[in-house]
């Protein structure tokens, strides 16, 4: 077996002025910096951040190869260092063959410029020769369903439109080894599934795949290996079902909690604090009601403010989402200033036992989002007398325990 | 591992041979003629008189430095007509300040394709160049006829044209890369190098020729290449005094190294782009 990819002892290091990026500095600064007349060192020690610690870890050839971790945790560090955007500090990283990066759906596209100028640009920009885009262009534009209008500037593109083209153009590339961030499976439901079915294919066909993703679940689905990171540093590498299983119990034992309290947002809205509350007695389970609310302060008036939950399950699969005026019509009304706060309520017997994460979010209707899954909230139900006792594990025979009326039509 | 070793690439914290990134740049040279292609088209899109203004700015300002030196002022010009004298420095005073300008603020420019895809990134800065280069070549298409009316006609000695030419290239190109991956650390740079070309402007034979300056001065002067390259272009159109012999053996050599140099400066500084813009 080949090593495709090889991390051997690599960190990276920030060191800020203030902030984690290096730049930025003036010339006095430098000079001064350089005159030793500033004692930085100190400073500039403590300023240090360390994004990845001493990694090393394989990817065989022809693998697909997941890397898991949370937030900060290093994995686009990682993809960076591997795509060439930003050098290791320390270590060195050895990569067979030519990689290609599907991180960020549109690089090099331009707004002024039509679809095809786009295509050639952003595919050299990409590292395909002239011939490759040209050999690939009638296969990319037929994946991207846009046609009729490639002659057209992409900024009178809707945003759908927009990312196919951008999606197409990198999912053509056809690297030695495939860096994704799984953000990327974009556009409408249908175009998703082409996007998933064309990562299956390259997983499929003898291609390194890497895939970041923040959902377990399509990393267990794809990929044979994976790495978790944590704060840097590699936690565990191995096969994919232990690796994960792995992170689940750590954010499980880490994480599970049924209040926040903290302060997000902006300038018109701040988010204060999020619950979700069982009936006392009994705690958390699947046949009693369950509330989850939030109270936020808004500090400008706004129109089509939207307030919404969503449910996951502990492997990170979107289950629901639920808007405030879901329910209200019309829907369209004004907020005053003010602390302001609401409340939902499951009913008993929709839940399977298991393991939840809430997630809130704040918007403008159709103009901007506030607040993009802020005050995460954790809980576990249990199912000792309820319906569907029979099979209380969710993993088995789906995420639902709906109490469902059953009668008898036949003898 | 026992399959040849050479298709893998080794990332480390050094950087790579300022040779070995060479020969990448080269490999991608496509890149730089689409991103010359690029602003060419962005440019002139929506504009009313699209590639004139190509010409139009040193028409100009070639216009106006006739008004102030050559009829008010009256600066001599070795018998050559000031207009058609300062047009023709003005148009490669400004190849060489455009592209540098613009060579300045490539990578800034680009932010969001610098921070998420690798390239080699000297593609930017050379389109600058290359966006100088196809400018000049539009002026020139207006500059000839206004040198044939002037009574120039073609001679053997135009040759000399295109050595200037490569010599004003290879230059801007040094200085652009230089200046383009020091504006991503020191955000100084991009105010600094108008200042400077302003300066340098006027320690060219851009409105002036070379033969008016102080024998005292004349060899300090020297020193910046852009005398001697000016000079020799000019030489090689007009044909006025003697071959300025220092445009080879002190400009041509010093635009080399300014080439050289740019070329370390970009490539030991490039890897870390991406951390610091």
């Amino acid at each position: 077996m080949n090593a495709a990819v090889t991390f051997a002892g690599v960190s990276k290091v920030y060191r800020g002025f203030g902030g984690l990026a290096g730049g930025d500095r003036t010339i006095k600064e430098a000079l001064s910096a350089w005159l030793g007349t500033e004692r930085a060192d100190a400073a500039e020690q403590a300023n240090e951040f360390r994004a990845l610690d001493d990694v090393s870890f394989e990817i065989a050839e022809g693998e697909a190869f997941g890397l898991i971790g949370h937030n900060g945790a290093g994995k686009s560090t990682l993809l960076k260092i591997l795509a060439k955007i930003t050098a290791p500090s320390s270590g060195e990283v050895r990569v067979r063959g030519r990689v290609g990066s599907l991180l960020e759906v549109g690089t090099g596209f331009h707004p002024e410029l039509t679809g095809r100028e786009n295509v050639y640009l952003a595919g050299a920009i990409q590292g395909m020769s002239l011939v490759q885009v040209r050999a690939r262009f009638e296969e990319i534009v037929a994946f991207s369903e846009i046609e009729r209008f490639l002659d057209m500037p992409v900024k009178r593109y809707s945003s759908g439109m927009y990312t196919r083209l951008a999606f197409s153009v990198a999912a053509h590339m056809d690297p030695d080894v495939l860096l994704v961030d799984e953000a990327l499976a974009v556009g409408d439901v249908q175009f998703q599934r082409k996007c998933l079915a064309r990562m299956r294919h390259l997983v499929a066909g003898s291609r390194t795949v890497v895939l970041v993703s923040h959902n377990p679940y399509s990393i267990a689905s794809l990929c044979q290996r994976a790495a978790w990171l944590d704060h840097g540093r590699l936690k565990s590498v191995g096969e994919a079902g232990n690796v994960l299983a792995g992170y689940l119990d750590s954010i499980k034992s880490h994480r599970m909690n049924h209040s926040w309290t903290g302060d997000e947002g902006d300038d018109a809205l701040r988010l204060r604090s999020t619950y979700v509350r069982f009936a006392e007695d009994d705690g958390p389970r699947t046949d009693r009601p369950i509330c989850i609310g939030f109270r936020a302060e808004l500090r400008q008036p706004i129109r089509n403010l939207v307030a919404a939950v969503e449910l996951a399950s502990d492997q990170g699969t979107l289950l629901a989402y639920s808007a405030h005026d879901d329910a209200l019509s019309p829907p369209a009304e004004e907020h005053s200033p003010g602390e302001f706060s609401w409340e939902l309520t499951i009913p008993p017997n929709t839940l399977a036992a298991g393991v939840y994460m809430l997630n809130f979010d704040f918007g403008v209707h159709n103009e901007r989002r506030i607040i993009d899954r802020a005050g995460g909230l954790m809980f576990e139900l249990a199912n000792p007398a309820g319906i569907g006792r029979r099979f209380p594990a969710e993993k088995w025979h789906g995420v639902l325990r709906p109490a469902w009326a059953w009668r008898r039509t036949g003898r | 591992m026992n399959q040849p070793q050479d298709n893998v690439e080794v990332i480390g914290s050094r950087p790579p041979s300022p040779l070995a990134a060479l020969a990448e740049f080269w490999r991608a040279r496509h890149l730089a003629m689409l991103f010359i292609q690029r602003e060419v088209k962005l440019r002139y899109k929506q504009t009313l008189l699209g590639v004139v203004w190509a010409f139009l700015q040193p028409l100009m300002t070639a216009l106006v430095f006739a008004l102030v030196f050559g009829l008010w002022v009256r600066v001599p010009t070795d018998g050559i007509p000031y207009f058609a004298f300062a047009f023709f420095g003005v148009a490669i005073w400004m190849f060489f300040a455009g592209s540098v300008q613009h060579g300045t603020h490539s990578l800034l420019a680009n932010q969001s394709l610098v921070m998420k895809v690798y390239f080699p990134r000297a593609a930017l800065p050379a389109a600058s160049v290359g966006l100088g280069i196809a400018d000049l070549l539009v002026t020139m298409v207006f500059l000839v006829p206004v040198l044939a009316w002037y009574g120039v006609g073609v001679h053997a000695r135009m040759g000399w044209m295109a050595v200037a030419f490569a010599m004003l290239v290879v230059l801007s190109l040094g200085v652009a890369l230089a200046a383009s991956a020091l504006s991503v650390y020191y955000r100084d740079f991009p105010n600094l190098v108008p200042l400077s070309l302003q300066l340098l402007m006027f320690a060219s034979p851009v409105v002036y020729p070379s033969s008016i300056v102080p024998a005292e001065f004349a060899p300090w002067l020297r020193l910046n290449p852009l005398v001697g390259i000016i000079d020799l272009a000019r030489w090689s159109v007009f044909g006025t005094g003697a071959f300025p012999e220092f445009a080879l053996t002190v400009a041509l050599p010093i635009s080399l190294a300014v080439l050289v140099a740019g070329w370390l400066v970009f490539c030991r500084l490039e890897r870390m782009f991406a951390d610091s813009i």
